[in-house]
Order: C-alpha cells, then sequence, then structure tokens
C-alpha cells in the first residue's frame, strides 16, 4: 500500500486568498489555484504541468523571492521571477512559513 | 505481458539482415536515462548529430540473447507533446521524419523515485502505435528510500512490457535488452494497440486528472512511501542558492573548476608538446632535407601536435562537468547565474561555457550542449570567443610590458582591463544578437533541481573519452587542415637568400673553420643566420605577400606590414604572434627582456619607432577583442552546421576590434602620447 504524499491535497488550502508564489514564505506549503496558469505563455504553462506543477498540486517553497525553488512530487524547479510572479496559490491553512 | 517464443524471434531475426532493430529512449532529464544508456551499449557508443540538426544523440549496439539491438539515446524531454524544439525533435525522430530510419521500438524511462509524474510522461508515449517497453530506472535507489514497484503489476496496467533496472549496479539491463529487442522484433498489431490505449486515460484529460489516474496506478502497482527530500538536501540548497553562501560557493566551485582547466591541463599539454617535438626532431634527423621533410615536420607533426594539444582541457573540464552535473551541483549554478545572465539575453547555463572559454574557447564552445535552447546555444557559442583564452596571455604579457615597464599596479590593472573588456564585449553582443539576428522570446528559467548524489567517476570517465573522441572525429581533422595550410602559406615560395644573408653564411663557416674558434661565438652567428633566414622567409612567402596586401587595412591602427605579417599568421593561433614578433626583431632570446629592448627599438622603414605606445595600445585592444583563431571558427562551423555563423562571428569581432583599436590609438594621440 502506498502513501500518496504530495499532490491533490488542496482542502486545507479552499478558504485561502489568491498570491503569487513569490509572495510565499521558505518552507510554506500551498495549493496551485485553478485558474492560476492562464495568465502564463502556452508554452511555459504546458512545460510546468510537464514538470509537475499543475492545477490543484501541492508545492513546498524551498526559496523564497523572485526567482524561486519549489517542491513538488519530491521534485525540485527553479522558476524565474517573470513565470513565479504569475503563478497564483492558496497557501495552505496551518502551514506556517520556516 | 506475453512474449514470443524464441524460436520465433530466431525466424523473424533472419529476415532482419541489413540492419540490427533499432531502440529509441525516451524519458525525462534527471532520470537515469543515459546512465541506462552507457550500461547498455558500453564501449559500442557513439555520438553523432542527428541528421539534418545541430542536437546530438549517442547510438550504440547492445549486445542480447538474440542478436543486436541498436540504441539511439534520444534528447531529455518533460513531454513529447511540448511545442519545445527537444519534444519536436522526438518526435519527428519517432516518426521517422529525421534519421535515416525511424524505431523499431521505445524504451520509456520511469524514474522510480518520481514515479507519478513518471507515469504521465509515459502515458503520453504510449499512445504512440509503435512497440514500447517500459525501463523503471533508479530503483536500487527507491528500493533504499523504501519504495518499490510491482513490474508485471505495472505490465497489467499498462499493456506493455516493464523491465526494473538500475544504470548504476547493471540490474536488469541485460533483461531490458533482451525485452527490448522482443518487442522490436514482435511489432505491433492494431489489437494490442487498442487494448493498450484502453488503459491509459483519455488524450485530452486534463491534467489534474491525469495526476490522479496517475496515482491510481501507483497505488495499485507500488509499495512503500518516498518521502520528500531530507533535511540535509533542504540545508545544503538554502545554503547554495543564499545570496552570499550561495555566490560564495558558487565562486568557490567556478574558481576550481577554471584552476583546473587552466593548470591542471598545463602537465598533460606539457607532455604532449614535448613528444611532438621529440617526434619532429626524429623526423627532421632521419629524413633527407627537402620539401617533403618540411611539409612531414611543420605541416603534419605541427599540425596533429596543434590539435592534440587542446584534448587535456576539453576532457578534464567534461570529466570535471559530469562529476558537477551528476552530483546536482550544475542546475544550482545555472539558477544561480541566470538572473545575472538573462539581462544579456543569455540563459544560466551559459555561464559555465563562459567561464571556460577564458582558458580556451574550443572546450567553452563544445560544452554549449548544456544549454537547452537552440538560440540561447547559438547566442552563447556566437559571444565565447570574446573571452580572453590562455592563447591570449603571452600577447597580453608582452603588450602590457611594453606599456606600463616598471609600473607593476598600472600593468596588474591593464591586465584585469583586458579580461573585463573581454567579458564585456562579449556580454553586451549577446545583448546585442539576442534582439537582431536571435530574436524572439527567451525561453524562460524553469529548471528542475536534481537531487544531490554522489557522482560516478565510472560516467565521468565515459563522457571525457566520448568528448575527446567526438572533439578528435570532428574539429581536428578541420584544424589538421588548416594548420597545414597556414603552414605552406607561410612556408612558399622559397625565398632565394639576400646578400646580407650569403654574407652572414660566409662570415659563420669562415669562423667555424678556424683552428680556435670559439664555440659561443660560432652557435651566436648560426643562430643570428638563422634568425635573419626565417625573417626573409617570413616576409617573402604567401603570408608575407598577404601582410603587405593587407597592410592599407592596418595602417590606421599603426601597424606596418611586419606587424601586420605578424596579426596574419596569428590567425592560426594567437600565441604564434610573439614568434613572430621574435623573428622579426631578430631575436632568439627567450628572455622577454631582450625581447622588449627589441621591440622597443624597433624602426618602420621610414626610421620612426614601431612600438609607440598610441600603437602598443591599439594592438592590445585588437587582440582583446579580435577572432584571431582559426580552429575556433572550424569547431563554430562545426557546431553550427554552417559556415554563416563562424563568418559573421569572424567579420564581428574584427569589426570591433578594429574600430576599438582605432578609437583607443587616436584617443592616445590626441592625447600627446
Amino acid at each position: 500500500m502506498v502513501v500518496i504524499s504530495s499532490t491533490l491535497t488542496g482542502d486545507g488550502a479552499a478558504q485561502s486568498k489568491r498570491i503569487p508564489l513569490t509572495q510565499l514564505a521558505r518552507g510554506q506549503r500551498a495549493v496551485i489555484d485553478s485558474e492560476s496558469l492562464t495568465t502564463l505563455a502556452e508554452a511555459d504553462r504546458c512545460l510546468l504541468r510537464a514538470m509537475g506543477i499543475h492545477e490543484s498540486c501541492e508545492l513546498k517553497v524551498c526559496k523564497a523571492g523572485a526567482p524561486c525553488i519549489v517542491e513538488v512530487e519530491r521534485t525540485r524547479v527553479g522558476l524565474c521571477g517573470s513565470v513565479a510572479s504569475k503563478v497564483f496559490v492558496k497557501p495552505c491553512d496551518g502551514c506556517p512559513a520556516a | 505481458m506475453a512474449v514470443q517464443p524464441p524460436d520465433e524471434i530466431e525466424a523473424r531475426r533472419a529476415y532482419s539482415t541489413e540492419r540490427p532493430p533499432r531502440a529509441a529512449l525516451l524519458g525525462q532529464p534527471n532520470t537515469g536515462k543515459t546512465t541506462l544508456f552507457n550500461r547498455l551499449c558500453g564501449s559500442r557508443a557513439r555520438t553523432a548529430n542527428i541528421p539534418g540538426t545541430t542536437v546530438e544523440s549517442r547510438v550504440g549496439v547492445a549486445a542480447t540473447t538474440h542478436g543486436a539491438l541498436e540504441i539511439m539515446d534520444l534528447p531529455g524531454i518533460y513531454g513529447l507533446s511540448l511545442e519545445v524544439p527537444e519534444s519536436k525533435l522526438c518526435r519527428d525522430c519517432l516518426d521517422g521524419r529525421i534519421g535515416d530510419v525511424a524505431p523499431d521500438v521505445a524504451v520509456i524511462i520511469a524514474d522510480a523515485t518520481n514515479f507519478s509524474r513518471s507515469l504521465r510522461f509515459a502515458s503520453h508515449a504510449l499512445r504512440r502505435k509503435m512497440p514500447c517497453v517500459i525501463a523503471i530506472t533508479l530503483a536500487d535507489d527507491a528500493r533504499r528510500k523504501g519504495f518499490s514497484v510491482n513490474a508485471a503489476a505495472l505490465a497489467e496496467c499498462l499493456g506493455c512490457a516493464v523491465v526494473i533496472t538500475s544504470g548504476r549496479t547493471g540490474e536488469g539491463v541485460d533483461e531490458l535488452a533482451d525485452t527490448t529487442l522482443r518487442a522490436a522484433l514482435h511489432g505491433i498489431s492494431l489489437e494490442s494497440f487498442e487494448q493498450r490505449l484502453h488503459h491509459l486515460p483519455a488524450s485530452n484529460v486534463s491534467e489534474t486528472d491525469l495526476a490522479k489516474w496517475a496515482n491510481d496506478v501507483l497505488v495499485e502497482v507500488a509499495s512503500g512511501r518516498l518521502a520528500s527530500a531530507s533535511k540535509v538536501s533542504d540545508r545544503v540548497d538554502r545554503a547554495l542558492t543564499h545570496p552570499v553562501s550561495g555566490l560564495a560557493a558558487f565562486i568557490l566551485v567556478m574558481s576550481l573548476l577554471f584552476a583546473s582547466i587552466f593548470w591542471l591541463a598545463e602537465f598533460p599539454m606539457n607532455w604532449l608538446d614535448f613528444i611532438f617535438g621529440t617526434a619532429g626532431d626524429w623526423v627532421r634527423a632521419v629524413m633527407p632535407a627537402g620539401p617533403l621533410r618540411d611539409l612531414c615536420v611543420d605541416g603534419i607533426i605541427g599540425g596533429v601536435a596543434g590539435t592534440v594539444v587542446f584534448l587535456p582541457q576539453i576532457c578534464l573540464l567534461f570529466f570535471l562537468l559530469s562529476l558537477l552535473e551528476d552530483s546536482g551541483y550544475l542546475a544550482r549554478a545555472a539558477f544561480a547565474a541566470d538572473k545575472f545572465l538573462r539581462r544579456f539575453g543569455l540563459p544560466g547555463q551559459a555561464f559555465v561555457p563562459l567561464l571556460s572559454s577564458h582558458a580556451c574557447a574550443l572546450p567553452g564552445i563544445m560544452s554549449t550542449r548544456l544549454i537547452p535552447d537552440p538560440k540561447d546555444r547559438l547566442a552563447t557559442i556566437l559571444v565565447a570567443p570574446f573571452m580572453s583564452c590562455t592563447a591570449r596571455l603571452p600577447v597580453y604579457v608582452l603588450l602590457i610590458s611594453l606599456l606600463f615597464a616598471g609600473r607593476p599596479w598600472l600593468a596588474g590593472l591593464a591586465f584585469v582591463g583586458c579580461y573585463a573588456t573581454g567579458a564585456i564585449a562579449g556580454l553586451l553582443s549577446a545583448y546585442l544578437v539576442r534582439r537582431t539576428l536571435l530574436r524572439g522570446p527567451a525561453r524562460p528559467m524553469l529548471l528542475e533541481l536534481p537531487p544531490y548524489r554522489k557522482p560516478s567517476v565510472r560516467i565521468a570517465l565515459w563522457v571525457m573519452y566520448d568528448r575527446g573522441v567526438l572533439f578528435i572525429k570532428n574539429a581536428g581533422t578541420m584544424i589538421l587542415a588548416i594548420c597545414v595550410v597556414m603552414w605552406w602559406l607561410s612556408a612558399y615560395p622559397k625565398v632565394a637568400p639576400s646578400p646580407e644573408l650569403l654574407q652572414m653564411r660566409a662570415q659563420t663557416s669562415e669562423v667555424a673553420q678556424k683552428a680556435n674558434a670559439n664555440p659561443e661565438q660560432v652557435q651566436a652567428l648560426e643562430s643570428a643566420m638563422n634568425l635573419q633566414e626565417s625573417r626573409e622567409q617570413q616576409l617573402g612567402s604567401m603570408a608575407g605577400t598577404l601582410g603587405v596586401i593587407a597592410e592599407p587595412l592596418f595602417r590606421p591602427l599603426g601597424f606596418d606590414h611586419q606587424l601586420t605579417v605578424a596579426v596574419l599568421t596569428s590567425f592560426l593561433a594567437r600565441e604564434v604572434f610573439v614568434s613572430t614578433l621574435m623573428i622579426i626583431s631578430l631575436t632568439d632570446s627567450n628572455d622577454e627582456a631582450s625581447l622588449l629592448d627589441r621591440l622597443t627599438t624597433n624602426r618602420r622603414a621610414d626610421g620612426t619607432l614601431l612600438f609607440t605606445i598610441p600603437t602598443a595600445a591599439s594592438l592590445l585592444v585588437f587582440f582583446t577583442l579580435a577572432m584571431q583563431c582559426l580552429p575556433t571558427l572550424a569547431l563554430v562551423r562545426r557546431e553550427t552546421q554552417s559556415w554563416k555563423w563562424p563568418l559573421l562571428q569572424f567579420v564581428w569581432m574584427s569589426g570591433l576590434a578594429w574600430g576599438m583599436a582605432w578609437i583607443v590609438r587616436q584617443a592616445l594621440l590626441t592625447g600627446g602620447f
């Protein structure tokens, strides 16, 4: 039996307000907003999804700011400021910043 | 999954006499794909550009129980349907639109340590109507962390063969080769393809639903749990991406890399120099004097030496880069450099090629293959030769010593200024080229930072060997040809000795025949005679004639025809400039002070001093910026598969060098120097 640890667990974030990824603090967890990737260019959106950063997935911020580093499904991805500022997320409740 | 019995495979194999079946390795970056390829093919692999492209791929042959299997390692991609050049290339390869023949089977790499994402990738690849085998890589790593996959259950789930492997330990590699060959020979019927599609989510499914499907499969076929990255990794990452400690680590690692290729490579380079020098002396002693001996010694042996001498730097650079890449640091370094280099239209990955070019542009240009985007890569190739390489050093030392004799602080500043001028010119040129010829949206940095791993020395040695062979095969042959042509231009036509030289010969012979001749005096006379002979040959050769023809072009910079000859001959390699100046100045002393004395008193035909401050300064600026390196142009031609880019690079760099040298000279003349 396997325990899924990272994705599709955005229940705790349902009521939070949307903020850009660049505003999260280090160690903070968040769920990508279902509409947030639409502001990105098509190519960037597709690449992010293929790298595992897709709508409703949960991520953890490893390096805050712009550029930032996030962890999704055990994969760390570095995002430049221009992309990270257009990715909107809902911070998970009870997941304080480190 | 059911496989055919061996006898039927042998029967099919018998018909396939023209070529072995071909498999394409398809997978995401950092999934152990190339390590698995190296395990499968070992030494029976070569690196070559995919026909009609500048993207390279490794092709090798794996031995299986039932015969040979050709394997092609395609570039790592995040998705087959992405509109990025690497994904398009993989699609074209799988469809047979590029390359001589389409692969018979696709081996889809699934990283056991990132299984959910790998399943999503596989679901797209499996929708192609071709035999597929799933190779689960890094299985040993995942098992150590308490996670394992049931291959039989996964094969049932996906409707294709699944083999658990580890490129590092060799686990499952033979089984994978056998299974892949069987799948290639078996082919795929419409019925089995439709069955496979039945197992997969619909093609238009949303990413969220695809993730749900992948997690359902994972629950069914896997056991255990992979925790998120360790706290140690977290701390290391925090330190390496911190504005202060990250920058310090970056500078330290890059300094060590640079120091290694700058100083460590010097030992094997000196050995090679000695070996070829000895070989040349031996051939000179054995063969009768004449054009054939000159061709062998100065043309061929000199040309081979001029090519092979770059090998230590290239091999060392790629060995170290492989270790850094394998360890996971290289991606962090690219991340750290990206913000700065993006301002000039270059990606973070361009930092390593630009730094390496400070040792030699050749390994620097070869290492641009780290850059995934073709436009980014081309822009980096175009500006890399602006970085001050080691071949420029002797020229810098000589001219700065001329300009700032007895003023070490100013000389030091001028030295730093030369390096800074090259780097700034390179970055500004990159800015310009990305906004004109290579215009278009820059690919934003979305960079996967792979987990930290202990780097494999074995893989690094393979990479080093592969790159060395590739350099010798691709660029080496062209560099050798250029060396031979340049030697020929400098050596022919043979010039008749001048009355002055004949007189020197007679005098030397007379002194040598005396019973009480002083050997030191005889040696000094012979040395002076040889220099005079070289000088006459240099100025009377085709290169010398070209120097006379080209003199008007360089006259505004203060160069006379002798300096123009030195500039033209240094086109083969910049360091040749100093030896040509020694010949022209009639000094054979390796003592820098002796050469400087000669140069400071050297005069033009009209009696004026040759090396005035404005002329020496303009020459220094010219050498800092000019593309005075034919081997680099030859390599750029090979890397870009076109003469357009090296010609453009030559015209731009030479034009900029000429313009800046002229401005500096005029400014100094106006300032009363």
